[in-house]
C-alpha cells in the first residue's frame, strides 16, 4: 500500500511540474484571430459566427446588424506581423511585440492607402478579444474583433 | 449408432491406422479391411483425422492413441479460452498499484487541464486587455468595456 502511495506521489509531483514548464514553454507564439465585422442599424441580422460577440456588443452599441465580412487566423511569433486587407484600401497590421502565458502585447496600425490612420498598444489577457472600432463603411461602421491565445 | 466390427475393434484399427502395431498384424489388419466395409470406414474416418492432426501436433501422434489426441485439442482450445479471461484477471490483479496510480495520474492531468477552463471565467472580472497607448488620425478616441463580460473596445472616430 505504501508503494501505491509512493507512486500516486511521484505521478503527482510530475504532473506538477509539467504544469508549470507547459507555462514556460508558452509564449513562443501566438494564435491571433481577427474578425472583420460591418455593424449598421440595417435590417436585424446577427451573423451565427459572430453570436457571442454581438450580444457582448449589443450591450453598448444600438446597431441591429452585426455581418462577419472576413476572419483571418494567424499564428504569429513574437515580433511577427500579420496583415489583414479591409475594404476601401484600409488594412490593419497586428504585431504581438511581447508574449508571455497571462498576456499579449499587440502592436495594432489600421492604415488607409498606405497611411497610417490608427495605432495603438494593448496588453491582451490570453485567451481574450478586444474590438476596435470607427471606420464608416456603407451606412455603417466596420469592428475588428482581435483575439489572442498563446499556444 | 454404426454396426461394430466382430474381429478388430476401434482402438486397433485406429493403431493400425497410426502405425502402432507389428508389421505381422498391420499386414493381417490390411488384408481384413478389404473385406470389411466397417473397417474400411473406419480406417478412411482414422485417416482423415490423423491427416488434421499431424499438421499440427505430428510428433505428439507418434506416442498418442487419437482419443487421447482429441482431448488434447479440446484442452487447447479451452485453455486459449481461459487465456483471454486470464488477461482480464491479471489487469485487475499483480500490479494493481500501478494501475491504480495510472488512472489516478490521468484523472490529475485532465483536472489541470479542465481547472484552466473552469477557472478561467473568473478571470473575466478583469478587462479583456488594457489599451496602454492611441495615436493616428483622429477626431476622438473612446475606451470602454461591456458589463457583463468586461470586454475592451476602443472606438475611434477618423478625422
Ligand atoms: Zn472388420
Amino acid at each position: 500500500m505504501g508503494r501505491f502511495l509512493n507512486t500516486i506521489f511521484i505521478l503527482f509531483v510530475v504532473c506538477w511540474i509539467c504544469s508549470f514548464t507547459n507555462k514556460a514553454i508558452a509564449g513562443n507564439a501566438v494564435k491571433t484571430d481577427v474578425r472583420i465585422i460591418h455593424a449598421s442599424q440595417g435590417q436585424n441580422h446577427i451573423d451565427p459566427k459572430l453570436s457571442d460577440l454581438a450580444e457582448e456588443l449589443s450591450t453598448v452599441f444600438k446597431y441591429t446588424s452585426y455581418r462577419l465580412i472576413k476572419e483571418k487566423n494567424m499564428g504569429l511569433n513574437e515580433n511577427q506581423k500579420g496583415v489583414v486587407k479591409l475594404p476601401d484600401e484600409r488594412s490593419l497590421v497586428v504585431i504581438p511585440t511581447r508574449i508571455n502565458g497571462e498576456n499579449i502585447k499587440y502592436q495594432i496600425n489600421i492604415f488607409k492607402s498606405g497611411n497610417q490612420v490608427f495605432s495603438t498598444q494593448i496588453l491582451l489577457k490570453n485567451k481574450r478579444s478586444i474590438t476596435i472600432g470607427g471606420p464608416k463603411f456603407k451606412n455603417g461602421y466596420l469592428l475588428f474583433n482581435i483575439s489572442g491565445k498563446t499556444l | 449408432m454404426k454396426k461394430a466390427c466382430k474381429i478388430y475393434d476401434e482402438k486397433t484399427i485406429g493403431k493400425f491406422v497410426d502405425n502402432e502395431l507389428s508389421s505381422e498384424k498391420s499386414k493381417t489388419i490390411s488384408e481384413h479391411i478389404e473385406t470389411c466395409p466397417i473397417c474400411d470406414s473406419i480406417t478412411a474416418k482414422y485417416n482423415h483425422l490423423s491427416n488434421i492432426f499431424v499438421q499440427s501436433t505430428s510428433k505428439q501422434l507418434d506416442k498418442i492413441d487419437t482419443d487421447l489426441l482429441g482431448q488434447n485439442v479440446l484442452e487447447q482450445i479451452k485453455r486459449e479460452e481461459n487465456n483471454f479471461f486470464k488477461k482480464v484477471f491479471d489487469y485487475f490483479s499483480p500490479k494493481l498499484y500501478l494501475k491504480i496510480a495510472s488512472i489516478v495520474a490521468i484523472m490529475i492531468i485532465s483536472l489541470t487541464y479542465f481547472q484552466e477552463r473552469l477557472i478561467r471565467p473568473l478571470d473575466i472580472i478583469g478587462p479583456s486587455a488594457i489599451v496602454n497607448s492611441v495615436d493616428g488620425n483622429v477626431s476622438s478616441v473612446m475606451i470602454f468595456e461591456t458589463k457583463k463580460s468586461k470586454h475592451t473596445i476602443i472606438w475611434f472616430s477618423e478625422a
